[in-house]
């Protein structure tokens, strides 16, 4: 530990996530692979992490709702994905920004969430949530040598078009569904319920004809389309659990799982079927590029 | 150690399921635990996270990892001697959960008449999910089978016993639920209070 953030205001919550469970984090030994806090937007964990210098999935912080001040008590570069302000000037998103001692960011989501990564990472357990006046612990600095390629890209791989509709393949019990549930699955425009969290997205739209009968409990993971029998869709979020008995109509492919932890309420979201060669190729690609 | 039951299929795009058995049954658990605990054991790189269910254990592997050879090694894991010595746990419970009465309507039954059912009787554990320490447990009488809420609840309390269809468990911790909730523990149900195999008899609390 060789310095300090501050945490000087905050409104909303202020979260320690990383890439979630997998074997980076039973090498560790810091967790077990049964509790979660992996990066809401994983997508801006992976991408601002590459562009401070970090190796995935080094430990960031989740601004949910915000705004939040921060205070750097020595030098230090962070890159945010989110609104990011200086003295009321604007600073680039996903940008390397250098910090002076002394100096103060602003900093608020675009949407529901910001993610902020820190060159050599925040050395606290993913879960932790930080208030006003914390001093954030921080890893020895990296001194991240930056290449402007990257930030570049990582402008591009950040711009999100939100209208665009969410990647799905059929889901386990697919065959359980009408091909009209399906169908309508496909064609509404959802919106997002107030009641979502991290555990899962809640759709309101039309109600989905659900099958009858009951499921025994069985293994859900992250972007599991659920149709309980009100009919109205529950995309599990990065912090579900890991069993469900509802049926699984879809499921959102790992790449654009990001879009469900940004999402905020009353935002429209539309799904479109794609498949699993392609959504492996895109999981692949990223994941060469960024997971590094 | 292949036989015709065993395969695996795709769940989205990064999780593979192993399916060992067409029903829930001791012996299914006896093959499902056993081959999610050489598996935790063995530890293999592509391995995200893995969680057994009543016929199935569900893999997340890494965006690298080659799916073929994913499949053959999950279906060379053993399939038994992977169950722990079977232990007894009583919990004792008040029944004066919120959604009691519906389960009693539902069974055409009176409250006294659930509570005599669900309590005092052992049901086995056929593996943890869902939260650190949920026990997912066979041996429900079937009277009590009661579908699960139209709509889930955002939070269950901490302790909750419910009803989900064919099973029964414990809330360990405060979490989103669909089961119809039926009374409340006071035990600490923590991680590894209650194993795969292990026997649970729920006592009306005095």
């Amino acid at each position: 530990m060789s310095g300090d953030v501050v945490v000087h205001r905050l409104g909303g919550r202020l979260l320690v996530v990383d890439g979630g469970p997998g074997p980076w984090r039973r090498r560790s030994g810091v967790l077990d692979g049964d509790v979660r806090f992996g990066a809401a937007d994983d997508r801006a964990l992976a991408v601002l992490n590459t562009v401070v210098g970090n190796p995935w999935p080094t430990p960031a912080l989740e601004l949910f709702v915000g705004p939040l001040v921060l205070r750097a008590e020595r030098a230090v570069t962070i890159a945010v994905d989110g609104d990011v302000r200086s003295a009321d000037v604007p600073l680039a998103s996903g940008r390397p920004l250098r910090l002076a001692v002394g100096q103060r960011v602003q900093i608020a989501p675009r949407d529901l969430c910001a993610t902020i990564a820190v060159a050599g990472g925040v050395a606290a357990i993913p879960g932790t949530v930080f208030s006003r006046e914390d001093a954030i612990p921080l890893r020895a600095d990296a001194d991240a040598d930056i290449d402007d390629a990257c930030a570049v890209a990582a402008d591009r791989e950040l711009a999100v078009d939100d209208d665009a509709p969410l990647r799905v393949v059929p889901g386990p019990e697919r065959v359980l569904f009408s091909d009209e549930a399906w169908g309508a699955f496909l064609s509404t425009s959802w919106v997002v319920s107030p009641t979502s969290s991290r555990q899962g997205v809640r759709l309101e739209g039309p109600a989905l004809a659900v099958p009858g009968g009951e499921l025994t409990t069985r293994p859900a993971w992250t972007g599991a389309v659920q149709v309980p029998p009100s009919g109205l869709p529950i995309v599990l979020g990065v912090d579900s659990r890991t069993t469900g008995g509802y049926p699984r109509l879809a499921q959102v492919i790992a790449v654009d799982r990001f879009r469900l932890g940004r999402a905020r309420p009353g935002r429209a979201l539309r799904f479109t079927a794609t498949t699993l060669d392609e959504a492996h190729t895109l999981r692949q690609a990223f994941a060469r590029r960024w997971q590094r | 150690m292949s036989d015709d039951l065993a395969r695996v299929t795709h769940s989205g795009d990064d999780a593979l399921v192993l399916t060992l058995a067409d029903a829930p049954s001791p012996a299914a658990t006896e093959r499902v635990v056993s081959a999610w605990r050489a598996l935790v054991e063995a530890d293999p790189p592509w391995l995200v996270q893995a969680q057994p269910s009543y016929t199935q254990l569900q893999v997340v592997v890494a965006a690298d990892a080659d799916v073929d050879a994913v499949s053959a090694a999950l279906l060379a894991l053993p399939r038994a001697g992977g169950l722990a010595a079977a232990r007894t746990i009583t919990l004792d419970v008040d029944y004066d959960g919120p959604d009691l009465e519906d389960v009693a309507r539902h069974a055409g039954l009176d409250v006294a008449g659930v509570i005599a059912r669900h309590a005092d009787r052992p049901y086995r554990c056929a593996f943890t999910g869902f939260l650190p320490g949920f026990a997912y447990l066979l041996g429900l009488d079937e009277q009590l089978h009661t579908p699960r809420l139209a709509k889930p609840r955002a939070e269950v309390p901490a302790g909750s016993v419910g009803i989900g269809g064919g099973q029964t468990g414990v809330y360990p911790l405060p979490s989103p639920g669909g089961w119809r909730l039926i009374g409340r523990t006071r035990t600490a149900v923590t991680p590894d209070l209650i194993r795969a195999g292990d026997v649970v008899i729920f006592r009306r609390a005095p």
